[in-house]
């Protein structure tokens, strides 16, 4: 496995080198042009410039001057042949390589023309004489030397384009180095972290390149890494001891829910006993109820019987007290015929004795209305003691039915209200069934939080975090 | 005094036991009928100042326009009274002699009537029926 460094060394290398090629292959391939170029842009005022130098030889026929110019023209170190032909095609002067002159054909041009064939430029220019004469001055240009010039460049560009590839590599080398290290020290302390160990100290970059940012961040994530892991740290044994505390709370409370419930049920059982009283309460309050009514019914037929009674006694008294005033009367009539018979002396006592048996006899009657009169005040006191009693009676009976009426209207309501309770309190017991459920499955379910606490713990465990080291 | 035997209206008085001789009693009367014919009436009860009156009322009409009201049994009886002295005990309102004595029949003693001397004008003052007090203790029989 290479090493990042070796890689980005080798991939600029590679760009390098590639660059440099197209580099040399685009140079070359424009410089041939230009080279051809350049040497056409020589060849043809060099040519009509000896094209001009030998007008005049051209008009005069003048063999020496013609071959003067050419032999000036054909000093050119391109310069391979030169040959000026007349109007009539026939050539009256030549100069330079007889292979060459040997297959020139003249050409009759109007302005200066060149063209290349077998790496020979060829020139042809009108000379133009005053006295109108024309010919043609044919000049060939040889292209060797601009190939030797070609393939000079050719080898100047490969090894400049070597040495650009070499000091690459050797460039991209240093620096894949240089950032494989700075690299390779952010991997170990990632590694390092990855053990756990976040007492690293922090690397603390001062490049302000994209690996000095990624170590600056890679510092930030460490201590943010430790921080985190601290709190979790921290939470989780908090979390542990709540988590402690929450499960003996929510087993007290599910202690309690299972009271509760079969309290509950205790009450559920409670309010049907307490149902049922109610309903012999308040059947015995309808049988209270109706004897009071009943009794107040007597009673009233009492009161009234001994009101008859009492109205009896007032008119024995009434009879009583006519007896009385009639004895009263008799005994009067007694005495005073007792009187007669004592005043009539021995003659009357016989009536006196009679008057006597008289008085006693009305006596009797008096003491025998009296001892009646006692006893039907006797009666008359009894009665009148009777008609309180009677009217308490009544009042106690009336009382006693408002009373009843009262105890089993409350008795009613607390029928009703017994029975909203007991719906109440079968709701509460199921309710009561569900918390206790609820309870079971809170209990397990923090049983479940602390190990997976004890987990965590184990996770955080596996962090170092002490002081992170001076480096 | 001497005794004399004669027929008498003995009438109970609570604990007191009054007669009168019959021959001066006219008629035996109910109160509730008299009218203003009886005249003076003498409350007997009251001039004896005895309270109790468990007896019915009777009015003794006497001859003359006196009438004795009393409240006891009456009875007819015929007495050999022999009275004796007039005591202490009687004195006072009975002073101007409107009783004659007292007699001694059997066990009981009784207190004989002047039916003479039984009128208004004679008796004084009568017994203040509110009170019941008598208005002084001289003796009849020391007035003699």
């Amino acid at each position: 496995m290479l090493r990042i460094g070796l890689k980005i060394g080798l991939i600029m290398a590679a760009v390098l080198i590639v660059t440099a090629t197209v580099q040399l292959w685009f140079f070359l391939s424009h410089q041939s042009d230009t080279l051809t170029h350049a040497l056409e842009a020589k060849a043809v005022p060099l040519a009509e410039l000896a094209a001009h130098d030998l007008a005049p030889a051209l008009e005069d026929h003048d063999r020496k001057a013609m071959d003067k110019s050419l032999s000036g023209l054909i000093k050119d170190p391109d310069a391979s042949f030169a040959a000026v032909f007349d109007a009539s095609g026939n050539r009256v002067a030549e100069s330079g390589s007889d292979s060459l002159l040997d297959v020139i054909a003249p050409r009759s041009v109007t302005h200066a023309s060149a063209s290349f064939s077998d790496d020979v430029l060829r020139v042809d220019v009108p000379v133009k004489t005053q006295t109108g004469a024309r010919g043609t001055l044919v000049a060939g240009f040889s292209t060797r030397a601009l190939d030797m010039n070609r393939q000079s460049m050719l080898i100047r560009g490969i090894l400049v384009s070597l040495i650009i590839a070499v000091l690459g590599i050797a460039a991209g080398l240093g620096y894949g180095v240089l950032l494989g290290r700075r690299l390779g020290l952010i991997a170990i302390e990632s590694e390092k972290i990855a053990e756990g160990d976040l007492s690293r100290p922090p690397i603390q970059a001062r490049q302000k390149d994209e690996v000095g940012r990624m170590a600056r961040a890679f510092d930030r994530m460490v201590t943010t890494q430790r921080e985190l892991v601290t709190r979790v740290n921290e939470t989780v044994l908090q979390l542990n001891s709540t988590g402690g505390e929450f499960l003996s709370t929510a087993k007290q409370q599910e202690h309690g829910a299972t009271e509760q419930s079969t309290a509950v049920e205790e009450t559920n059982r409670t309010l049907g006993s307490l149902l049922a009283a109610a309903g012999d309460i308040s059947q015995a309050a309808e049988g209270v109820t109706r004897n009071a009514e009943r009794t107040q019914a007597n009673t009233s037929d009492m009161a009234q019987r001994i009101g008859d009674l009492s109205r009896q006694v007032e008119r024995i008294t009434e009879i009583l007290e006519l007896i009385k005033g009639i004895a009263s009367k008799s005994e009067i009539l007694a005495l005073n015929a007792a009187l007669e018979g004592t005043k009539a002396g021995e003659a009357g006592r016989g009536f006196s004795l009679v008057a006597s048996q008289m008085q006693r006899l009305a006596e009797n009657v008096m003491e025998a209305v009296a001892d009646i009169r006692n006893l039907t005040d006797s009666i008359r006191e009894a009665t009148q003691g009777s008609v309180m009693a009677t009217e308490e009676s009544t009042k106690l009976s009336a009382d006693t039915t408002r009373s009843a009426q009262q105890i089993e209207l409350i008795i009613g309501q607390q029928r009703s209200a017994t029975e909203q309770v007991s719906t109440a309190m079968q709701d509460v017991a199921h309710v009561a069934t569900q918390t206790a459920a609820a309870s079971k499955e809170i209990v397990a379910s923090t049983q479940d939080i602390l190990q997976l606490c004890e987990r965590l713990a184990m996770v955080v465990g596996r962090y170092n975090l002490r002081a992170p080291r001076r480096s | 005094m001497t005794a004399a035997a004669a027929r008498f209206a003995v009438v109970e008085l609570g604990t007191c036991t009054v007669a009168l001789a019959a021959e001066h009693i006219a008629a035996i009367l109910d109160p509730e009928d008299v009218d203003e014919s009886a005249g003076t009436i003498i409350d007997l009860n009251q001039l004896f100042g005895i309270a109790d009156d468990d007896g019915p009322a009777r009015l003794l009409c006497l001859a003359g326009a006196v009438s004795i009201l009393i409240r006891g049994r009456i009875a007819f009886l015929h007495l050999d009274v022999d009275p004796c002295h007039r005591p202490p005990l009687i004195a006072g309102a009975l002073r101007r002699r409107c009783l004659r004595g007292i007699a001694i029949a059997g066990e009981r003693l009784i207190y004989l009537l002047d039916p003479g001397a039984l009128d208004a004008s004679s008796l004084g003052p009568p017994t203040d029926p509110r009170t019941g007090s008598r208005t002084d203790g001289e003796s009849c029989c020391a007035s003699d």
